[in-house]
């Protein structure tokens, strides 16, 4: 399907945007203090049907979010245009410099959350109605340094919050990104525990669920807990600098 | 929150969102057909009628076979024969192609 190009292209723009930052520190070391980690982040939300791309790259200031993502068009805007009319397809995007219009294929609203070092952290959002809008966010999330895009997928596009759907994207159109790509999972473990470790992990994991409980030879009784764990899951392929986990 | 402010987007950007939402996406029917089915002999015959127009011709079509999008591509010398072809990604074949590739496709659109 086409419109799973659109993966590739904000996995595209956040590696572009961590080069950016790394080049940088070639020569300051201290513009990653804000963020020393240099990742690309995935994280389907099933509960609010959004996928979330975040990066610890450049990030945008205030200007650069009203020239880049709106208001000033590329020269590849036409040119994207008039190659369509002649025939290319919509894969074709990123190589014109638009890619990030792409998310569009999948959603039907994107938020784009972005902190820069040299400015506050400021909340982009179109529903594409002509319009778009900009908000200093002083209530969210501290993003240090990087992007976090947010798609509300659209609701024939839930399959792009499964692990699978997104593994194999990745896998596909994202091979060779020099940096890891982590996927936020969720996996459900079978746990046999005693009644003591019942009481402890129900402690720990509000997520612990109890699925069954059976009863042993010698009379003591085993239970068997459900408990879902959720945790990152690197899915890029090449080992990268600065991906301890690929290395 | 802050105080929101609200813009306008430029005019081609508007266009281009218009386009992505409204012509590519549409009940996951892709614009491109998905039955184009074009044999080898037909994409030969494709590469030698365009030579007869450009003295060197870079001949590429798009290739829709089991959701995958194939290029062939060609360069005919003056001479008509084929001197390279293989096959490659849509999206390799216009990197290294451009404009040629597109002017050829369009020449010789698909019927869907």
């Amino acid at each position: 399907m086409l419109q799973e190009i659109f993966l590739r292209e904000l996995i595209s723009n956040a590696s572009d945007a961590i080069d950016k930052i790394r080049f940088q520190s070639l020569t300051d070391k201290s513009v990653l203090d804000s963020q020393p980690e240099l990742f690309i982040h995935l994280i389907p939300d099933k509960a609010n049907n959004t996928l979330t791309i975040q990066d610890s790259g450049i990030g945008m200031t205030k200007a650069d979010l009203i020239n880049n993502l709106g208001t000033i068009a590329r020269s590849g805007t036409r040119a994207f245009m008039e190659a369509l009319s002649a025939g290319a397809d919509i894969s074709m995007i990123g190589q014109f410099g638009v890619g990030f219009y792409s998310a569009y294929l999948v959603a039907d609203k994107v938020t784009v959350v972005t902190k820069h070092n040299d400015d506050e952290q400021y909340v982009w959002e179109s529903q594409a109605g002509g319009s778009f809008t900009i908000t200093r966010d002083t209530e969210g999330e501290s993003l240090g340094r990087g992007t976090k895009i947010v798609l509300h997928l659209k609701d024939d596009q839930m399959e792009y919050l499964e692990e699978r759907r997104i593994k194999d994207l990745v896998k596909k159109h994202s091979e060779f990104i020099s940096y890891p790509i982590q996927l936020w999972t969720s996996k459900t473990v079978d746990k046999e525990v005693s009644d003591d470790e019942e009481d402890e992990v129900g402690n720990i994991s509000s997520d612990t669920s109890r699925s069954s409980s059976t009863s042993c030879c010698d009379g003591s009784s085993a239970k068997r807990l459900s408990t879902a764990s959720v945790h990152w899951d690197t899915v890029c392929i090449i080992a990268a600098a600065g991906c301890a986990s690929c290395s | 929150m802050a105080e929101r402010e609200e813009y306008a987007f430029q005019a081609e950007i508007n266009q281009l969102l218009s386009l992505i939402i409204n012509t590519f996406y549409s009940n996951k029917v892709s614009r491109r057909p998905q039955n184009c089915s074009i044999s080898w002999h037909g994409l030969h015959a494709i590469a030698y009628d365009a030579f007869s127009y450009h003295d060197l011709v870079v001949c590429a079509l798009a290739h829709v076979q089991a959701r995958q999008q194939l290029c062939m591509a060609w360069r005919v010398d003056a001479d008509g024969a084929r001197t390279s072809g293989r096959g490659c990604l849509s999206a390799e074949a216009f990197a290294c192609l451009g404009v040629p590739l597109l002017s050829c496709c369009r020449k010789f659109s698909f019927v869907s």
